[in-house]
């Protein structure tokens, strides 16, 4: 299969194109400038989804399947997530349906949830947050990107397939926690509760997921949630780290039950249409949740099953 | 940003009064095949010119967006010109009257993904935003079923209906139907199967039908819409029942609840927590409302002005409409098999009624 992965630069992206290459697939990766850190066996295709169609729409030639994995991931204000992640998704699905692409899967991400009360799950046809707005820029662009990819999918322009990811950690990246702030030697400051879950999933795993999407022989109207074989609370999750080998980490966990309340109140107030901008209350609420993840669609939709539990993923 | 108002009736005027809340908005036409009601609303909102012609008025002033609220069977025609012209549409439910309307206007969606909205207002309803985040926190766990009631009493002169309500196939149902059921989509997913049945009150002939009861199979769990021309008090509600609670959202009274019981105190002091929360509730719902209605934030259409504020925020940001084409689709196909499975049922009494032994009375 001849496929084009966008985001092929970057960690999640390339990845996959590895991946792929190694699974005998012809890649091409979008990247937006000339560079090295390619896998060996993949098309460079030069195109930025903020400029110009016309190389967007040269590097969809003679594909027959999408995987788009770019979106801005730095800082910046909700321009710039706005142009590259949202209008850049839906410059990709435009282009894509005008080629006839067969197959787009979008990487998405669990952000795309709203806020859940302690001990939820979180279903794949669960609404998105309807306080979008209030979210940080990034959570933001990811539902608003997706929200694109399911409007071309439900007017039967393009096969979409979404995944939504959890927190990636492997090879080379370890996650320390959803909010932490080092306060003194490995004393860190870390938001929530010790016994908040934390939804990790591993490189290997998300890879072998949009894998099975993109071969997939039938169309799949629901959402792919990709999370791990188990999710650790925070705190099983740093001694798990500590146990391969890296840094312990001495935890002050900073509880944000008042600051849950608080951005409930926020959101009841917004009930009138009057949520324009992020806020911060919102979305320190949003990281405090304890939730877990509806993962059945993986196995039932893909015929995928995460396989890297934590401890193992971390010795990795 | 030109906007362009088509159908200056009374929910023409209601957008329009919104349209003029909207940020950026340049000028306002209004077109209205009755020359004299378009000068009339134009004059009161303060529009820049009026038209009586579609055709003429995208010519002149190549509008960026245009809100159909002309009678439902005549959404298609305008909404096509306004999409060709270029301009994002803003159409009233029910986006069309037939399934046989869609593929033309599909075609014209498919060209411009983004370009099409369809007002699915009460979504967009300020309890009902509250129910659509209880949901989304998962405070009444999975749901299993939701039931929606409609009653439309013309007696007290609630809703009264336009004259053209009643010369549309299915009568004044096929202008309600669709709040009924978009809202029972949002909820439990797309429709799979229908059922339904309809009455008159007092036992009259079925053909003149004041109540109409429908099942609907959706995607998660079973549910029901009963709408009723007659029934008294009027009511509009939709009740969501979950595996750990159920919502209830009052439209009429523009309130929400949540029933949740607190299992984990016992079942009998459950009971009572519960009857305090919903006294409260119900107490902070009213006062609330009263509030609303003070400052102006509960009348006339709250749910239309967030969606059109959604609508105009997605058009000026290049986002996907807040109601898309496929959802109103769908709404029109449930409509559609609601009045065919109706249909199917009074053929099917008729058959059973024609072949009963007549009784011989003394």
């Amino acid at each position: 299969m001849k496929v084009l992965v966008t985001g092929a630069s970057g960690y999640l992206g390339r990845a996959v194109a590895e991946h792929l290459v190694a699974g005998r697939h012809q890649v091409r990766g979008l990247v937006r400038t000339p560079t090295t850190s390619l896998p060996p066996g993949v098309d460079v295709a030069l195109a930025d989804l903020t400029g110009s169609a016309q190389p967007i729409a040269e590097a969809l030639d003679g594909v027959e399947a999408v995987v788009h994995c770019a979106a801005h991931m730095g800082g910046g204000d909700r321009e710039i997530f706005r142009r590259v992640t949202v209008h850049g998704t839906e410059r990709l699905l435009r282009l894509a349906a005008e080629k006839r692409v067969r197959r787009f899967v979008h990487v998405s991400s669990i952000a795309v949830y709203p806020w859940k009360r302690s001990g939820a799950v979180a279903a794949p046809h669960d609404e998105y947050d309807i306080f979008a707005p209030l979210r940080d820029h990034y959570a933001w662009s990811k539902i608003e990107a997706e929200r694109w990819a399911q409007l071309y999918r439900r007017l039967g322009l393009l096969d979409v397939v979404v995944v939504r990811p959890g927190i990636i950690y492997g090879r080379g990246r370890f996650f320390l926690a959803r909010l932490a702030k080092r306060l003194a030697g490995p004393v860190h400051a870390i938001a929530g509760s010790a016994h908040a879950r934390v939804p990790l999933v591993h490189l290997t795993d998300v890879v072998e997921a949009i894998e099975h999407a993109l071969l997939c022989p039938h169309a799949v109207a629901t959402p792919v949630n990709v999370l791990g074989p188990d999710m650790p609370t925070q705190r099983d999750y740093l001694e798990a780290r500590a146990a391969a080998g890296s840094q312990r980490i001495v935890a002050l966990y900073v509880p944000l039950g008042a600051l849950r309340w608080l951005a409930r109140r926020l959101a009841t107030r917004c009930r009138f249409g009057g949520a324009e901008q992020k806020s911060l209350v919102y979305e320190l609420g949003w990281l405090a949740q304890d939730v877990a993840f509806d993962l059945r669609a993986g196995a039932d939709e893909i015929g995928w099953m995460p396989r890297i539990a934590v401890a193992e993923g971390l010795k990795a | 940003m030109k906007v362009a108002l088509i159908g200056a009736g009374r929910i023409g005027q209601v957008h329009a009064q919104y349209i003029r809340e909207q940020p950026g908005i340049e000028q306002l036409v209004v077109c209205d095949r009755e020359a004299g009601v378009a000068a009339r609303v134009g004059a009161r909102f303060g529009a820049q010119a009026t038209f009586d012609d579609v055709a003429a008025m995208l010519e002149a002033v190549h509008p960026d967006v245009v809100h159909v609220c002309t009678p439902p069977a005549l959404h298609v025609a305008p909404a096509l010109l306004a999409l060709e012209a270029g301009a994002h549409v803003l159409v009233e439910k029910p986006m069309t009257l037939d399934v046989a309307d869609l593929p033309r206007l599909e075609a014209a969606v498919v060209r411009r993904p983004g370009a099409l909205c369809v007002d699915h207002n009460f979504l967009f309803e300020p309890e009902m935003i509250m129910a659509r985040r209880w949901l989304q926190e998962g405070q009444i766990g999975a749901v299993c079923g939701a039931d929606m009631f409609y009653g439309a009493d013309t007696a007290v002169g609630i809703a009264e209906p336009g004259a053209w309500s009643r010369q549309l196939p299915g009568g004044r149902f096929t202008d309600l139907l669709p709040h009924a059921i978009y809202l029972l989509m949002h909820v439990l997913g797309e429709v799979r199967g229908v059922e339904a049945r309809s009455s008159a009150a007092g036992g009259g002939p079925t053909d003149a039908a004041t109540d109409l009861c429908a099942v609907l199979d959706c995607e998660r769990g079973v549910g029901s819409i009963r709408v009723s021309l007659v029934a008294i008090p009027w009511e509009l509600a939709l009740t969501i029942r979950g595996t750990e609670g159920m919502i209830r959202v009052d439209f009429a009274k523009q309130t929400a609840l949540l029933l949740r019981p607190r299992l984990h105190f016992g079942r009998r002091l459950a009971q009572v927590v519960l009857g305090l929360d919903v006294g409260l509730q119900a107490i902070r719902g009213s006062v609330g409302r009263f509030w609303g209605k003070a400052n102006g934030r509960l009348r006339g259409y709250p749910g239309m002005r967030t969606l059109i504020g959604h609508f105009y925020r997605s058009v000026r940001e290049g986002l996907a409409p807040p109601v898309s084409y496929a959802e109103g689709a769908a709404t029109v196909a449930a409509s559609q098999r609601i009045r065919e499975a109706l249909q199917a049922a009074r053929t099917s009494q008729r058959e059973r009624a024609s072949g009963e032994p007549r009784r011989l009375t003394a």
